[in-house]
C-alpha cells in the first residue's frame, strides 16, 4: 500500500510592513472613529432637544409679552409723542432768547432828566436807545452809569454814543448804540 | 474552484483590516450626511437662541417699562403738550395764548399779523423757518403796556402756561404818558412731525430730567381748552328788532 501525503500547514506568506502596521492601528482607528462619531451624535442629539425646548420657551415668553405690549399700543403711542414732543420744546427754549432781563436793565437806565424814547433790542443782543437828556451833567452821569455797567457789571460792552444834538429847548438827543452780554439774553 | 478558495483565504487573512476600514468609510459617510448637517443646524438653534434671549430681554425692559408708566397723566400731558407745540398751525391754541398773556401780564396786544402760508411772503421781510425739525408761524405783535406789564409780556411768552413762542426783535417806544409800545417780531412753534411708532424690540426713549420738568410745568400750568361746541355758540337775536 502505498503512502498518501497531505500537507495541513497553511503556506504562510511574509507580510509588508505597511499591512503589518495596518493591521495593528487601523482596528484602533476603526474603533476611536466610532466612539467619536456617536459621542458627537449623541451629545449634539441632546443639546439640540435641550436648545430646542429651551427656544420654544422663550419664543412663547416672548409671544406672552408682544402680546401684552401691543395691549399698550395707546400707552407707549401717547408716551413716544410725549417724549419727541417735550425734546423738540426744550431744543426750542434752550435757544430761546430772553428779552426781559435787557429790557429791565434799559428801563433802570431812565431818571427824571434822562428819557428813553425807543429801544430796539435784536436777537444778537445789539441794542439801539434813543435818548432825551435835559442836561450836560445828565449825560456825563448817563455815560459814566454805562461804563460802570461795561466794566464793573459786564452787562454791555461796545458802547457808542451817535448823533448827539441840542435840540431847541436846549435838551441833548442823542442815540446810543450797544451790545448785551450774553449772560442777559440767557 | 481554487480561485473561490483563493478570494476566502485573503478575506480571511485580511478582514479585520477590511472590517476596521469598513467602519472608518461608515463614519466617514455618516459624519458627512448626518453629523455635520447636525452640527450645522445646532449653531443654527444656538445663534437663533441668543437672538430670542436679546430680543426677549429687551420686550421685558419694555413691557417693564410700559407697566410703570401713568397712562392717564401722559394722556393728559400729552393734550396739554400739545396746546404748547401743537401738531399743526392751529390758531386757536395761538389766539388762547394771546387771551390768556393779555389777562395774566395787563398788556394789552393792539395788533397782530401772521404769516398764513408757508410760500407767502411775511410781512416785512419775515420769512419762515425752521428750528430743530419745528416749523414756526413768523408774526408781528403790536402791545401796549405799562413797563411791568411789557417786562411780564416779554417774560411770559415762553413760560409755557400756552402756545410756545419765541421773540426775535423788539422796538419799543416810551410814551410821555408812562405807557410803552412794543413792536416784536415773534414765532409761534409747531411740530409737524410728532415722531414714529417704533418696531417692538424698540426701548422707550427716556425723557431726562429737565424735560420731566418741563412736563412737569406744562401739566401744572397749562389749562386745557375744551374743542369748540358749534351749538353752544351764541349766534345772536333770531329776531333783529325785538
Amino acid at each position: 500500500m502505498a503512502k498518501k501525503s497531505i500537507n495541513l500547514i497553511v503556506k504562510t506568506q511574509a507580510e509588508t510592513t505597511v499591512v503589518h502596521r495596518a493591521r495593528k492601528f487601523l482596528p484602533i482607528a476603526a474603533g476611536v472613529s466610532i466612539f467619536i462619531f456617536i459621542t458627537v451624535f449623541v451629545a449634539n442629539l441632546i443639546y439640540i432637544n435641550a436648545n430646542l425646548a429651551a427656544f420654544k420657551l422663550s419664543e412663547a415668553e416672548a409671544r406672552s409679552i408682544v402680546k401684552k405690549i401691543e395691549a399698550s399700543t395707546e400707552t407707549e403711542a401717547t408716551y413716544i409723542l410725549t417724549a419727541n414732543l417735550v425734546s423738540k420744546l426744550n431744543t426750542i427754549l434752550s435757544s430761546d432768547l430772553n428779552y426781559t432781563n435787557i429790557t429791565g436793565e434799559i428801563f433802570g437806565l431812565k431818571s427824571d432828566e434822562l428819557k428813553i424814547t425807543s429801544v430796539n433790542i435784536d436777537e444778537n443782543g445789539d441794542i439801539s436807545l434813543a435818548i432825551t437828556v435835559d442836561s450836560v451833567t445828565t449825560l456825563d452821569e448817563f455815560v459814566r452809569i454805562l461804563i460802570d455797567k461795561e466794566e464793573r457789571d459786564h452787562k454791555f460792552n461796545n458802547i457808542e454814543a451817535h448823533g448827539i444834538v441840542r435840540d431847541k429847548d436846549s435838551k441833548y438827543i442823542l442815540t446810543v448804540i450797544l451790545k448785551a452780554d450774553k449772560s442777559l439774553l440767557q | 474552484m481554487k480561485k473561490k478558495s483563493d478570494y476566502l483565504t485573503i478575506l480571511r487573512r485580511y478582514e479585520i483590516l477590511i472590517a476596521s476600514a469598513l467602519v472608518i468609510v461608515v463614519v466617514i459617510v455618516l459624519s458627512w450626511n448626518i453629523l455635520i448637517p447636525n452640527l450645522f443646524k445646532s449653531k443654527e438653534i444656538y445663534l437663533q437662541q441668543k437672538q430670542i434671549s436679546a430680543q426677549l430681554d429687551s420686550l421685558r425692559k419694555k413691557s417693564n417699562a410700559l407697566s410703570k408708566l401713568d397712562k392717564d397723566y401722559y394722556k393728559e400731558t400729552l393734550v396739554k403738550l400739545t396746546q404748547v407745540l401743537p401738531i399743526d398751525k392751529d390758531f386757536v391754541s395761538l389766539f388762547a395764548a394771546f387771551d390768556l398773556l393779555q389777562s395774566k401780564t395787563g398788556a394789552l396786544i393792539i395788533n397782530t399779523q401772521f404769516q398764513l402760508e408757508n410760500t407767502s411772503s411775511g410781512p416785512s421781510g419775515v420769512n419762515q423757518r425752521e428750528t430743530v425739525s419745528t416749523k414756526t408761524i413768523p408774526m408781528k405783535l403790536e402791545i401796549i403796556g405799562d413797563e411791568t406789564a411789557i417786562l411780564l409780556f416779554l417774560d411770559s411768552v415762553d413760560d409755557l402756561a400756552g402756545r410756545i413762542m419765541t421773540i426775535e426783535n423788539t422796538h419799543l417806544t416810551l410814551k410821555e404818558d408812562g405807557l410803552v409800545g412794543a413792536q416784536l417780531t415773534a414765532a409761534a412753534h409747531f411740530n409737524p412731525a410728532p415722531g414714529r411708532a417704533a418696531s417692538l424690540e424698540t426701548p422707550l426713549p427716556t425723557i431726562g430730567k429737565t424735560e420731566l420738568e418741563t412736563l412737569e410745568k406744562i401739566a401744572s400750568s397749562v389749562v386745557i381748552i375744551p374743542p369748540a361746541d358749534p351749538q353752544e355758540v351764541s349766534l345772536g337775536k333770531e329776531d333783529l328788532f325785538n
